[in-house]
């Protein structure tokens, strides 16, 4: 990747539940995303994440990626890496 | 009505003769008041008029004295003329004035200085009486300097006659004395000398004194300068004036009075001294400019009316009392008939209606009395038969009322607590009829597990309506027992009552059978006040529940049930309309408000404190006011549910916000069986995605309803089951997701059930009743569960 794209840090250390999801979204929300632009979420702190908090990570993911840019997924906690990996998202998600 | 009983109220004719006796004591005491104070007026006028006339008299003739001595000077001062060439001749003169007026003490001709040369500066020829005899002698000396004396200095000034002020004349008279001077001129016309003759004041005050119209009045003389000439206290005469002692007094009056007698005024005053009133005649004698007075003294005056008055008093008191006595005998016996008439009255009204009536003789208004009451005998005697009849019947009809009462009592259950071995349910309830019968019903009781209720009232109260809720609460019973659901129940209750209801009377119900083991209360409801649920966190609402119609009406009309969960520790409370109308004095409602502000209170209390805490609040509202409407509740709580069925249970709105809660009761549930971290992360995540899908999708936007989820541990397993009533929907028919697929190839959807598969061992849909339920089956780690 070149050197001149611009990396996002989010610092997601929040549950991911249904009351939580608006959290996250906002995070994502607030970023201004150009062509090749790399984002790093860090999960420290995110005990829990549901459904609609996974879907909100792949639609990230994929909007990303069209644009030619790089979603990394950061420190998850066991038991979240757990859902990722039931969910098959390990294997689509570039997780450090 | 007899509070102040005496003697004056109990006697008709002493009051009566009481008022004619004031009546003619005020009529009696004006006429004397009115003509004592005419006499008076008339008295004092004579009075006036017969001091007046004494004083005028009195005035008359010491005038005359006067004008008698004025003329004798006047009369002889030719000859003192023609005798002025022959000085010794004058004596002549002097002691001839003194002869020729028996008025006159001394007479003295009193020339002007050294008018003969060779008698010096005094000569002063000089008459007077002494001892019955007339002597003369030479007044003038220089001890005696006439020329500065005012009976010669004034006269000499004015060249008039003047009759001086009173004097004591040292030397002269020696006596107090006033004196007459008229000028002599010669004829040349200048002045000579001063002719005079001396008047005792003794002859005044004699003369003066002779007034006497009264026995204790009085005279006074004033001179020209207010000073007393004539006084009955000697040591004022020349040394106290009039106006000084008023003045003194402080009597503003007397001062004036004063003022006028010295001005020569004629008229009347009137003065206090020592407690006693005066009135003072004066009249001015014009020669002098004195001022005579009499003052004359009011009780003097007035005696003789005042004595008069005394006796009319008398004799007006004695003549009052006989016409009291008069009146008083007389109207006695006038009376004396309604005495009699009065005694049989009372005997009447003891109860003997057949008591004879006195014979009263006349044509008058007593005997119009008695025909009155012969009539009203007659009259009482065929009442009380009526009255005795209606008296009966009324005893019977109560004395029935009384059984039935204890009839209609004995249908509803009243043991409380009608359960007592069980503890996951608690009843109460109370049933008051506004009259002796009411038309309220409830009944309940438990039959496989399942606790069936009614709770209804019939239009109307009394007799009518008690016949009808009597036939109600049977048929439910009957009925109740064979149907097995609650619009079953209400419908056929409904058909039963609707046929040949030619009253057209109908009732209202709300019929239920709680299922005690699930908490799931089916209903129907027949026009009746919704329920009102009590949950254990405070909240307090009323059931929603279809209305349909009330029973009796239309014969076959379709009842339609619901259904609804109720928590452990819940209270359902129903009641009938008797208690949110009940009115007060002032026609006030009790209304829905208050009656939910004291269930908000009592959320947590058992169903008679319940019960007991609204009945009180009620008698409070209501007052003293009458009972208007039958008043009947019905409390039921449940138990902790749990406790029988192992069963945990938490009823969620469709609301994300109820997450949280959710959240709460799982916390709780992994805490009480100490569950692994990793179950307790997926049973969150996997009843999330169960009740966050139903919360979002399951109703239509703005409905509010209720979600049920329960938790049920078996062995090593969790059984979770979320219900709802929503639109139809059976998860396990959406294909798994495709966990293979590649970032681009993923679909956003699909995962929430894929994890809830995922994670639970065994997930079933049913679709039972008109709900949802959805049952999850999760095995837990054997080694943490907790004992």
């Amino acid at each position: 990747m070149a050197e001149n794209y611009k990396t996002h840090n989010i610092y997601a250390n929040y549950p991911v539940d249904a009351l939580h999801l608006r959290d996250l979204e906002g995070d994502i929300n607030r970023l201004e995303l150009n062509l090749g632009d790399i984002v790093v979420v860090d999960c420290t702190g995110m005990s829990y994440i549901c459904s609609s908090g996974l879907r909100v990570f792949l639609s990230l993911n994929k909007d990303i990626t069209a644009k030619g840019g790089k979603l990394i997924i950061r420190n998850l906690e066991p038991l979240v890496k757990g859902v990722f990996d039931m969910s098959g998202f390990s294997q689509i998600f570039n997780i450090e | 009505m007899r509070g102040k009983s005496n003697i004056f109220t109990r006697s008709f004719p002493l009051r009566l003769s009481l008022v004619i006796l004031v009546l003619v004591s005020v009529l009696f005491t004006a006429t004397i008041v009115g003509n004592s104070r005419s006499a008076r007026n008339y008295v004092k006028m004579e009075s006036i008029e017969r001091a007046q006339s004494a004083l005028d008299n009195t005035i008359l003739r010491i005038n005359h004295v006067l004008q008698s001595v004025e003329i004798t000077l006047h009369n002889l001062s030719w000859q003192v003329v023609e005798s002025l060439n022959q000085p010794d001749k004058l004596y002549t003169i002097t002691e001839h004035i003194i002869q020729s007026n028996d008025f006159i003490s001394g007479s003295a001709i009193a020339f002007v200085p050294y008018y003969y040369e060779q008698e010096g500066r005094y000569y002063s020829p000089y008459s007077y009486r002494e001892d019955g005899a007339i002597r003369s002698k030479q007044l003038g000396s220089s001890s005696y300097d006439y020329h500065t004396m005012d009976w010669y200095r004034i006269p000499c000034q004015l060249s008039v006659p003047y009759w001086s002020e009173p004097y004591y004349d040292e030397g002269g008279g020696n006596i107090i004395m006033t004196t007459y001077s008229y000028p002599i001129f010669n004829h040349d016309g200048s002045l000579v000398a001063i002719f005079t003759a001396d008047l005792s004041l003794e002859w005044f005050a004699e003369m003066v004194n002779s007034i006497k119209p009264y026995p204790n009045a009085y005279n006074l003389m004033i001179g020209r300068g207010g000073a007393y000439l004539v006084h009955y206290n000697s040591e004022y005469i020349l040394n106290e004036t009039l106006s000084g002692m008023a003045q003194a007094r402080g009597d503003v009056q007397m001062v004036d009075t004063a003022q006028r007698m010295i001005g020569g005024e004629q008229g009347i005053g009137e003065f206090e001294r020592e407690g006693e009133r005066f009135y003072l005649l004066y009249a001015p004698i014009e020669a002098t400019g004195w001022s005579v007075a009499v003052a004359c003294l009011h009780s003097d005056i007035f005696a003789g009316v005042e004595s008069v008055r005394k006796y009319s008093y008398i004799a007006g008191i004695i003549c009052l009392l006989l016409v009291a006595v008069i009146c008083f005998v007389a109207i006695r016996r006038m009376t004396r008939p309604l005495i009699k008439i009065a005694g049989a009255a009372t005997e009447i009204a003891n109860g003997n209606l057949l008591a004879e009536l006195p014979e009263i003789s006349g044509d008058d208004e007593m005997c119009t009395l008695h025909d009155s009451f012969a009539n009203m005998q007659q009259s009482l005697l065929k009442y009380v038969d009526e009255l005795q009849l209606t008296a009966a019947n009324k005893e019977r009809i109560e004395s029935e009322l009384r059984i039935a009462r204890a009839i209609q009592m004995d249908m509803v259950p009243k043991v409380f607590p009608p359960f007592p071995e069980r503890e996951d349910v608690d009843l109460y309830s109370q049933l008051k009829p506004a009259r002796e019968v009411g038309g309220d019903l409830y009944d309940f009781f438990i039959a496989d597990e399942k606790l069936h209720f009614i709770i209804g009232d019939v239009a109307g109260k009394g007799v009518p309506a008690s016949l009808v809720m009597a036939v109600t609460c049977r048929l439910y019973r009957t009925i109740a027992n064979n149907v097995a659901t609650p619009e079953g129940i209400v419908s056929t209750l409904n058909d039963a009552l609707s046929e040949s209801n030619e009253s057209n009377m109908f009732c209202t119900a709300f019929v239920g059978i709680l299922d005690l083991k699930s908490g799931e209360l089916r209903y129907c409801n027949a026009g009746h006040n919704p329920p009102i649920v009590l949950r254990s966190c405070g909240d307090v609402e009323a059931l929603s529940v279809v209305p349909n119609l009330a029973m009796g009406i239309w014969q076959g009309f379709e009842y339609r049930g619901e259904s609804c969960m109720l928590d452990g520790g819940c209270t359902l409370f129903m009641y009938t309309d008797g208690v949110t109308e009940a009115e007060s004095d002032d026609k006030e409602l009790y209304g829905e408000q208050r009656l939910m502000s004291v269930l908000k209170r009592h959320t947590s209390s058992a169903p008679r404190h319940i019960v007991d805490a609204l009945l009180e609040d009620i008698a409070e509202h209501v007052g003293g006011a009458d009972q208007t409407d039958d008043i009947t509740m019905l409390c039921c709580s449940l138990g902790d549910l749990r406790d029988r069925e192992g069963c945990r249970r938490i009823v969620l709105r469709n609301n994300i916000e109820e997450i949280a809660r959710m959240q709460g009761f799982i916390d709780e549930l992994v805490a009480e069986l100490c569950l692994t971290a990793e179950d307790a992360f997926n049973i969150h995540l996997a009843l999330e995605e169960a009740v966050s899908n139903v919360i979002m999708y399951a109703f239509p936007e703005g409905e509010q309803h209720d979600i049920t989820l329960t938790v049920r541990h078996v062995d090593d397993t969790l059984i979770f089951r979320v219900i709802d009533a929503g639109q139809e929907f059976d998860p396990t028919l959406q294909p798994d997701a495709d966990v293979t697929l590649s970032l681009e190839q993923r679909p956003i959807g699909g995962l929430g059930i894929f994890l809830i598969r995922r994670i639970m061992q065994r997930v079933e849909y049913h679709r039972i009743d008109g709900n949802n339920i959805l049952t999850m089956v999760k095995s837990i780690a054997k080694s943490d569960v907790a004992e």
